[in-house]
């Protein structure tokens, strides 16, 4: 039974939201004292329920920072060659492998995503955040036992994945995003992102939200909308009680705006309950 | 003669202290790197970097300096002890002047670390290198070691 | 960070004519981009010790979120900054014009030390501690790199 219970009242809910994967994140200073050798030791931590291991490229550190509009970025073109300095991305998974932690000596993910029939069933938010936070606190005892100190979070981040694919696949996109027209474009193909900064209470930028999307094909073949939400930035704090904080705005952020951009005739056929 | 061991904290980090043997006059010695040094139009040439006064972020981290006067008592060259890697400069403090803007000059020899080489002579100046506070440090130092075509300030 | 299959659409793409390469009549390559990286790119590699002392390398962390910083602080066209290494993988930033001073020590991502100095400034300038935003300081670089004092008083 998904864990709804202390799901804020005035949030859109729906019985069954196209979401195909949800990622709840942290960023921080690589911890004094570790080294790569030591990867296997953060995996005893939580090998018990994610027993499965899998290595991937490390993902390189990046910061919400605001000033001038933006002038396009430069980052990607870099050479540093990050594989020589950060060490590899390990994907910790469950047995079902619709779950899994990410880790690398500057990030800690825990990811939840649809599998084979994508029946599987979205734990909800209330649930993941919960576990989320546990899994940071045995990170944070870890290394508090390999030199006396905090985890130093930097960056925080949430995304939902959205794989909006209808019967027969997606004929009318404005049935479902309510920000396109079929009537006055015969859109064959489209790419959109936009991004918003979000302030906290004394008006100064913490982060970004950015919705991404575009078309993409499911594995029947079949037209489908992905429409992806990212909220990250800066903790209030460097504290995992700061990032849970951001991590849960940010969520609230995302329902909200997701809701916003998509139809009622959509949200009929997911099943909005309020 | 040799100082009495530092103040260490139960990581046995050295902990901020005034070191009573260090003398008020005594030379203190800071090396400055080529990778400290900056051009500035102003003075149409190269000069050093405030950066070159910025601590240690570390825990209980102060300014790493060479001690003149230890240097010289074990019988080395204090020029040449401190001109190492090769083509680095260095500028020199008296440590009453130091004291005087209220830093505290201390002890903290290098022995046995791995990476790195050891330095009995080390000694760290602890305090708040503030902006205003650099460029006081700048008006008070000269060239120890000068490097060439660089201006201290 | 996103760890499904998802497959990006390139079905009906691939079987339409190439779009001709964009065209842009104000393509421009910032001005302070490629000395800036190629500068990094040395301090990343610093050895051990570099400073005569325990002096570590530039961290990558500290790097990327210098690169942001400046991708949010210079124009296109704003002369590429010195930048100098520091003790403990932290770095400083800095312009040095006939206008004055500033310079931008990045102790580590969100904990930016700013200080300006302007030559019509009679004060030890303006210090602020910075987070994530550096609107103030996209200011301050503009005041320093754009129209010289000299060539103020040389026009006047």
């Amino acid at each position: 039974m998904p864990d709804t219970l202390n799901r804020p009242d005035y949030l859109p809910d729906f019985n069954n939201p196209p979401l195909n994967e949800v990622v709840l994140g942290v960023q921080f200073s690589q911890p004094n004292g570790y080294q790569q050798i030591l990867a296997g030791k953060v995996w005893d931590l939580f090998r018990e329920d994610y027993p499965l291991v899998q290595e991937q490229m490390p993902l390189q550190p990046t910061f919400e920072v605001f000033g001038l509009p933006s002038q396009g970025t430069i980052i990607n073109h870099l050479n540093f060659g990050v594989g020589s300095l950060l060490h590899s991305r390990y994907w910790f998974l469950n047995k079902n492998g619709d779950e899994l932690i990410q880790f690398q000596q500057n990030r800690l993910l825990h990811n939840w995503r649809k599998i084979g029939d994508q029946a599987n069933q979205y734990p909800r938010f209330e649930s993941m955040i919960q576990r989320f936070e546990g899994e940071l606190n045995k990170f944070q005892n870890y290394v508090n036992s390999l030199e006396t100190q905090e985890l130093q979070i930097n960056q925080c981040e949430i995304s939902y994945i959205n794989h909006i694919v209808g019967i027969n696949g997606i004929t009318n996109f404005s049935d479902w995003l309510n920000f396109i027209s079929d009537e006055k474009m015969m859109l064959d193909d489209f790419n959109l992102r936009f991004s918003e900064v979000i302030n906290n209470n004394d008006n100064k930028p913490i982060g970004r939200l950015v919705c991404e999307t575009s078309l993409g094909i499911t594995k029947e073949s079949n037209c489908m909308i992905l429409c992806t939400f990212t909220v990250r930035g800066a903790p209030e704090s460097n504290t995992i009680n700061s990032a849970i904080e951001f991590i849960k705005k940010g969520r609230d952020l995302i329902v909200c705006r997701f809701s916003e951009l998509t139809t009622e005739k959509a949200h009929e056929k997911w099943g909005r309950l309020k | 003669m040799p100082l009495n061991p530092p103040p260490r904290d139960a990581n046995g980090v050295v902990i901020p202290h005034d070191h009573e043997g260090i003398l008020p006059n005594d030379g203190i010695i800071r090396r400055a790197s080529k990778q400290h040094v900056i051009f500035d139009p102003k003075i149409e040439g190269n000069r050093l970097s405030s950066s070159l006064f910025e601590p240690s972020s570390g825990h209980n981290g102060g300014l790493s300096v060479d001690l003149q006067s230890q240097i010289e008592e074990a019988g080395l060259i204090a020029t040449d002890f401190v001109t190492n890697p090769p083509f680095i400069g260095s500028i020199r403090f008296i440590a009453c002047q130091l004291r005087e803007e209220g830093f505290k000059v201390g002890y903290d020899p290098i022995l046995n670390q791995p990476n790195l080489q050891d330095n009995p002579y080390h000694g760290e100046v602890w305090g708040n290198f503030s902006k205003a506070k650099k460029k006081r440090l700048f008006q008070l130092c000269s060239w120890f070691v000068p490097i060439e075509k660089v201006s201290i300030q | 960070m996103i760890a499904s299959n998802t497959i990006q659409f390139p079905s009906k793409a691939s079987k339409k004519i190439e779009p001709s390469p964009r065209i842009t009549l104000s393509e421009k390559n910032n001005v302070w981009q490629e000395k800036t990286i190629k500068r990094l790119e040395e301090l990343i590699r610093l050895e051990i010790g570099w400073d005569g002392y325990q002096g570590i390398a530039v961290s990558l962390e500290n790097v990327l979120f210098t690169l942001n910083m400046l991708e949010k602080i210079c124009k296109w066209n704003t002369e590429a900054p010195q930048i100098v290494p520091g003790y403990s993988g932290d770095l400083q930033v800095e312009w040095h014009t006939l206008n004055g001073d500033l310079e931008l020590h990045v102790e580590k991502p969100n904990k930016v030390n700013a200080w300006f100095w302007h030559v019509k400034d009679d004060s030890e300038g303006e210090e602020l501690q910075l987070k994530n935003d550096f609107s103030k300081v996209a200011e301050w670089v503009k005041a320093i790199t754009e129209s010289p004092v000299a060539a103020e008083s040389a026009a006047a």
